[in-house]
């Protein structure tokens, strides 16, 4: 383990107990931010990290034990007091207000009731600046953000933590809304700050990001601090397996043996299917029993393809077809896809999945009520019968059919979600980015399943932000770029660089192996085989 | 590619449009049809509608701080506080011969602090839902009107018909109400507005910024008593007295004026100027149906039609204007 920093340490939680109600989140935490490091915080749902974030940015006050702020007790009562202490957060949820100008949301908080703390045009200034620094335009200040993107208005957010003055920022899970360009702009920024002794307490669940980022882990595992570890001694596996308390855990990162699925059993395809006005249009064969993941760049077409997929969103141009007995059928609805065996599972589970005022039981049960009905009427017991069988299958905790949907974790109520449309025996299952911001416990699970699923003969196409995910668990990889699919990588093609690339719209030069060229990226044959 | 995409014209129009336009070309047409039915109207009548409607005017404006304070703002008393602060004047404070002119306006603004002191508190400390929190204050305030003046009187100091007066170029309470918004404008040019906006659209965005959420939705409840207290100064000049039973039957059209007004009763978007004209809308509409010899059935069934095509166009203009 580490040795302990020689300078005091600029936030430090000594022996922190916080209860809710009979519930332990967190017990004898105790976490130590060096200056100008980037202290990595790692553990899965539950481990009680999103406590600490919330016990450093003064949403909660800790039950028992001491925060210390430069070596000094504090209570830190309200985000305010926080920021006077110069801690501040961004969080994973994009806190932005659609009716205040960027600007607004920038400074709001920063002055009295009424004081105002600068003037219009310093706080202009020293907006411009940090949100030039992280390659937005300077425009998204001036306008309300409605029609801004999740990457945009997630600068808005990192803009109005920066602006302040601080020593600590916390950045919880804020990078999964971030394009990968705005990130590696942030990661720049950051590297400055801390050159100037600022520190910075990373939660995130992206290795990729924790290798590059952090100078030294701190792990939790339900509720407990496992220890503190040093940079050379973080390495992916060491940190999940510390996570896990499992020692087999660094084999989330060996990919599963990809299948070879026969191109010519096609069950979904996309025919000359353009995605926007101008784009080009493309090709696109998912085929039977296959986990075909779609990847790319947040706006570049991915989450679009899904919903044109699933029937949600009309395309451009082109159609979509699904295998009928045989026969192609064209999708023109949802209601119409689904009929035809097509289940989409939407990405923002909370705004557009689940039913926050019932419970886990109706949430699972509701798409494939009618088929326990008679002339309209069902019976329960015979419905709640199948929710246990679910709900053990998909392994759902707790398992309690009767409890809150909103009492769930996020990945277990990803999981009803998920079981939602399983229950309808799907061939076809879409599921638009299902892991966004869920524990890697929850995620190995999901994948057990998915492959479950496509082993009895279910097709999977899963949208992913995440490149180590698609590779875990999908047998072939379409990369969207500029709103089409630029290429389909498999077998020995499908690398981290290659999938990387792809984003990027570059191809990698394959190596060398019994597998052929990957699938067709039409319309750009001419400038395949760019190195990167 | 988004910024590629030529934005539909409705929703350019939805973006750019203020909040409050198109209640103010709604008042435009009522004017205009007011006009043809009355031939005294433009002729001097405008400025004895606008002294009738000034109370309703100043109630909507009064409504205006805690709708925008998000969170269900909403304050069912202000009818029933204007009526309050008419019994204090009426029955407390005249029989005794306190009636100089700054005494009285001290004691309406006063009075009405102290109404909203006593909702924000139960709103914002206590931590119960305006709408109940506000009902019951609504009851209480107007059972204690009632208490204190069981009949309506009418003997009111020289100096209070003033404010109906319409001698002048303009009547006399358009500076009551232009005085009103003059001092709300100034708190606009203060950190308040957009605390207040931000509390009102996204509090948790608010609070996690630093935002004491509780202190601007406290002002906020404050802000609106105050006002429902000069409001109910103008409502006794203009009944000529107190009559407990009147000040309730306001709050309802305070909030419908609200809500014409291009408010949103979700909180975070509005003002007061659209307040104002949201009241003067529904006011004409009234106006002009009992010019019309409409019959009060049919005044009340007009309302509630107004009011919802108010809050459906309202909702539509709002989808318009985030539609990415």
């Amino acid at each position: 383990m580490s040795t302990p920093p020689i300078e005091p340490a600029v936030v430090e939680l000594a022996g922190i107990t916080h209860r809710y109600g009979p519930t332990v989140a967190l017990s004898d935490c105790r976490l130590s931010i060096a200056p100008g490091e980037v202290h990595g915080l790692v553990g899965e749902n539950g481990s009680g990290k999103s406590t600490v974030v919330k016990l450093l940015s003064g949403i909660m006050r800790p039950t028992e034990g001491e925060v210390r702020v430069g070596g000094r007790a504090v209570e830190l009562r309200s985000p305010a007091a926080a920021q006077r202490h110069e801690i501040v957060t961004v969080f994973q949820e994009t806190l932005v207000s659609d009716e205040c100008s960027g600007i607004d949301n920038v400074f709001a908080g920063t002055d009295g009731i009424f004081r105002r703390a600068r003037s219009g045009r310093a706080e202009r200034q020293a907006a411009e600046q940090v949100v030039q620094s992280l390659g937005a335009p300077a425009s998204i200040l001036q306008s309300s953000p409605h029609h801004l993107s999740l990457a945009e208005r997630q600068v808005l957010t990192l803009t109005r933590a920066l602006v302040r003055p601080w020593r600590l920022l916390i950045l919880d899970e804020a990078t999964s809304a971030l394009d990968l360009s705005t990130r590696d702009r942030l990661f720049a920024l950051l590297d400055d700050h801390r050159r100037e002794g600022r520190s910075v307490l990373f939660v995130s669940h992206r290795m990729d990001e924790l290798e590059i980022l952090i100078d030294r882990a701190t792990v939790q595992r339900s509720g407990r601090t496992v220890g503190t570890v040093d940079k050379d001694e973080a390495t992916p596996a060491r940190l999940l397996s510390m996570m896990s308390g499992r020692s087999d855990a660094g084999e989330h990162h060996v990919r599963a043996e990809a299948r070879a699925r026969k191109a010519s059993d096609v069950v979904l395809r996309g025919v000359e299917l353009g995605l926007a006005a101008q784009a080009p249009a493309f090709d696109l064969d998912v085929r039977r029993g296959e986990i075909l993941g779609i990847g790319g760049l947040d706006g570049q077409g991915g989450s679009h393809l899904v919903e044109v997929l699933a029937g949600v969103r009309p395309s451009t141009s082109g159609r979509v077809e699904v295998d009928r007995d045989g026969s192609w059928t064209r999708v023109t609805g949802y209601r119409q896809a689904f009929r035809s065996g097509i289940a989409y599972v939407p990405g923002k589970r909370q705004e557009e999945g689940l039913f926050p005022s019932l419970t886990v039981g109706d949430n699972l049960s509701l798409a494939t009520l009618p088929r326990y009905s008679r002339v309209g009427v069902f019976r329960a017991s015979s419905v709640l019968a199948r929710v246990r069988e679910e709900m053990s299958r998909l392994g759902v905790v707790p398992h309690d059919p009767s409890y809150p949907i909103t009492g769930l974790s996020g990945g277990n109520a990803q999981k009803v979600l998920v079981g939602r449309w399983l229950a309808a025996e799907p061939d076809v299952l879409i599921l638009n980015d299902p892991l966004r911001g869920v524990d890697l416990g929850t995620k190995r699970d999901f994948y057990a399943l998915l492959r479950e699923l496509t082993e009895a003969g279910t097709t999977v196409v899963m949208l992913s932000t995440e490149i180590e995910e698609l590779l875990t668990c999908c047998d072939r990889v379409a990369v969207c770029q500029a709103e089409r699919v630029f290429d389909v990588l498999e077998g020995e093609e499908l690398t981290y660089d290659a999938v990387l690339a792809a984003m990027f719209g570059r191809h990698v030069d394959a190596p060398a192996g019994p597998t052929g060229p990957a699938g067709p990226a039409p319309h750009d044959s001419h400038d395949r085989k760019v190195t990167l | 590619m988004s910024a590629t995409v030529a934005t539909p014209l409705l929703q350019t129009v939805a973006r750019k449009v203020p909040y409050f336009v198109p209640a103010l070309v709604a008042v435009g047409v009522m004017l205009l049809l007011t006009a043809s039915e009355s031939e005294t109207f433009l002729d001097g009548g405008w400025k004895l509608v606008l002294v009738y409607a000034s109370p309703l005017v100043l109630l909507a404006m009064a409504q205006a701080p805690v709708v925008l304070s998000g969170g269900g703002g909403l304050d069912l008393s202000v009818g029933p506080t204007a009526g309050l602060v008419s019994v204090v004047i009426a029955a407390v404070l005249i029989p005794r011969d306190l009636s100089v002119a700054w005494l009285v306006i001290v004691a309406a603004i006063l009075t009405g602090a102290a109404a909203g002191a006593v909702n924000a508190t139960l709103v914002t400390l206590v931590r119960i839902p305006p709408i109940i929190a506000t009902l019951a204050t609504y009851l209480v305030f107007a059972g204690l009107a009632t208490q204190v003046l069981g009949a309506p009187t009418g003997f009111l100091p020289e100096w209070m018909s003033w404010f109906t007066s319409v001698d002048g170029v303009l009547p006399n309470v358009l500076y009551v109400i232009l005085g009103v918004g003059l001092v709300w404008l100034l708190l606009t040019r203060t950190a308040y507005w957009r605390n207040l906006l931000m509390v009102g659209s996204n509090d948790r965005a608010a609070y996690t910024a630093g935002v004491n959420v509780t202190a601007v939705r406290f002002l906020a409840y404050l802000l609106t008593g105050v006002m429902a207290g000069v409001a109910g100064l103008v409502l006794t000049a203009v009944l000529g007295g107190a009559d407990s039973t009147v000040g309730p039957t306001y709050t309802l059209q305070a909030i419908a004026a609200v809500a014409l007004g291009g408010l949103s009763l979700a909180g975070g978007r509005g003002g007061l100027f659209g307040a104002a004209v949201g009241a003067v809308l529904l006011f004409l509409i009234q106006n002009y149906l009992t010019l019309t010899e409409a019959s009060s059935f049919e005044l009340r069934m007009a309302y509630g039609v107004v009011l919802i095509v108010a809050i459906v166009a309202n909702g539509a203009w709002d989808r318009k204007r985030k539609a990415r």
